[in-house]
């Protein structure tokens, strides 16, 4: 077979694993024989790593990106690396634009942490999702909802590695979904200087159990909202979902979650929705 | 990355000898043969891609004296051929032990993404971009710097004024990529290390 045959939308579909077994071996062969250069498949991995990062993958596509290229803890790192390199030449691009440096704010978390050394493994996992999650709701309003998939992926973090979390400071607070909530006022969560981590207690009140749900938070108002999956039912008297979020990311005002059950072939099922009023902005300095 | 292999030397002779017939020649279809296949055995979700590859390189040791004699064609895919042998063995193994992964064990915390902060990264990246060239740097400045939009027309102007097809400005991108890569991979590894 030839390499003509292989063309970059295919390809970029062996790439996403969307192909057959006897495909994927033929691309492999002509791979590994040299036949198809190498360089087509670095650009068409390429291209796919900065649609990923440029936040233009479509759902499905970003989906087995994730499974594909952010699937083990190196993988994940190779995937912050390049993103740190990007958005340096982007950041040195633009240096010119903009004097508000991203840097000095980095500069001065890293005063932070240095005057006080026995927060910085605790911290490591905030200091990343703040860093993150800073840039992200600063260029909200912009065109540019790259990071927004890198925010998704630290906080989807912080929620898979809870244990992680629980090294951090964190305030706790039990929500009801609206429907049971009724005229109730809505629950307002504060979050004070020292606490890194928002735990939310989703209570479940359906009869419908799941493996796992998925919370989707936004802002009342903004219209993308951050997706965290594979979320656990915590059985602790109540029937609750347990949902971190960096503190810094909590901005004052009216926040909405849609809590969605999923099955175990991944389809989503019965969903609650939940709202809150942030009465006062972690400080994370 | 290519490890240090348990192949006896005259074994690995034969495998060079085997690939061509020049020994530089040889070597550098070695080293990218491993490079492939380590990225196949990533494609397929195989734990431990390095490992597996020299793994693929010690039965191919094994067998070649056997095999060279009557072997016809493109040795690479005899190569190829023990590393799907694995990338199989390597999923029968993932479904056998899937029943004892699903057992609800308290996560171990991902060290990396704990101890590893941004500014970590930032470090690494400023201390590694010292370590290019400045041709190099501005050259990779240059690649990245312009959004989506504007990313395919900002290239295809560097690779005029660089002179080169827009191909090769792709791959001199990527090898210094890779180099940088690699060097905050190293960087990081000493800081959290240390």
């Amino acid at each position: 077979m030839k390499e003509d045959l292989v063309s970059d939308t295919l390809l970029r579909k062996f790439l996403l694993a969307k192909v057959d077994a006897d495909e994927r071996q033929r691309i492999e062969r002509l791979f590994v024989t040299g036949v198809m250069p190498r360089e087509r498949v670095i650009a068409v991995e390429e291209h796919l790593i900065d649609d990923y990062l440029n936040d233009s993958l479509s759902r499905e596509d970003k989906e087995s990106f994730l499974l594909q290229y952010a699937n083990t803890p190196s993988q994940q790192r190779k995937l912050r690396i390049a993103a740190t390199i990007r958005d340096w030449a982007k950041g040195q691009a633009n240096i010119g634009d903009s004097r508000k440096p991203r840097s000095l704010s980095l500069a001065s978390l890293r005063q932070w942490i240095i005057t006080k050394p026995f927060w910085v493994v605790p911290m490591a996992v905030a200091a990343t999702v703040v860093i993150v999650v800073a840039s992200v709701w600063s260029i909200r309003n912009s065109q540019d909802r790259r990071p927004l998939a890198l925010l998704e992926q630290q906080v989807q973090q912080l929620n898979d590695y809870g244990s992680a979390g629980n090294m951090l400071a964190r305030t706790s607070f039990t929500l009801s979904p609206v429907s049971v909530r009724s005229a109730e006022r809505q629950p307002e969560v504060t979050a004070r200087s020292e606490h890194r981590i928002v735990e939310l207690r989703l209570l479940w009140m359906q009869k419908q159990q799941y493996p796992s749900f998925r919370a989707m938070i936004r802002r009342t108002g903004d219209n993308t909202p951050i997706t965290i999956r594979n979320l656990k039912v915590e059985a602790d008297g109540v029937t609750a979902v347990r949902l971190l979020l960096p503190a810094a990311v909590l901005l004052r005002g009216p926040y909405e979650i849609e809590l969605n059950g999923v099955n175990a072939e991944g389809v989503t099922g019965a969903s609650d929705e939940y709202d809150f009023l942030v009465t006062d902005q972690a400080d994370p300095r | 990355m290519v490890r240090y292999s348990t192949v006896p030397l005259e074994h690995l002779d034969q495998i060079l000898g085997w690939l061509n017939p020049d020994r530089e020649a040889a070597a550098l279809i070695y080293v990218q043969l491993c490079h492939d296949l380590t990225k196949i055995f990533a494609w397929n979700h195989c734990h431990d891609p390095e490992a597996l590859t020299d793994e693929v390189i010690d039965r191919v040791a094994r067998k070649v004296h056997e095999v060279l004699p009557t072997y016809e064609g493109d040795p690479r895919l005899f190569f190829y051929g023990i590393a799907r042998n694995l990338i199989r063995e390597n999923l029968k193994r993932a479904k056998t032990q899937v029943s004892l992964e699903a057992i609800d064990l308290p996560l171990a915390p991902d060290i990396q993404s704990e101890e590893e902060t941004a500014i970590m990264r930032e470090e690494c990246l400023q201390s590694c971009l010292q370590q290019l060239t400045a041709e190099k740097r501005d050259l990779i400045l240059a690649y990245y710097a312009k959004e989506k939009q504007s990313t395919i027309q900002n290239r295809s102007q560097l690779a005029d004024r660089l002179g080169i097809s827009s191909q090769s400005l792709r791959v001199r991108a990527h090898r210094i990529r890779t180099t940088l890569e690699d060097c905050i991979e190293a960087c990081l590894d000493q800081k959290v290390n240390t």
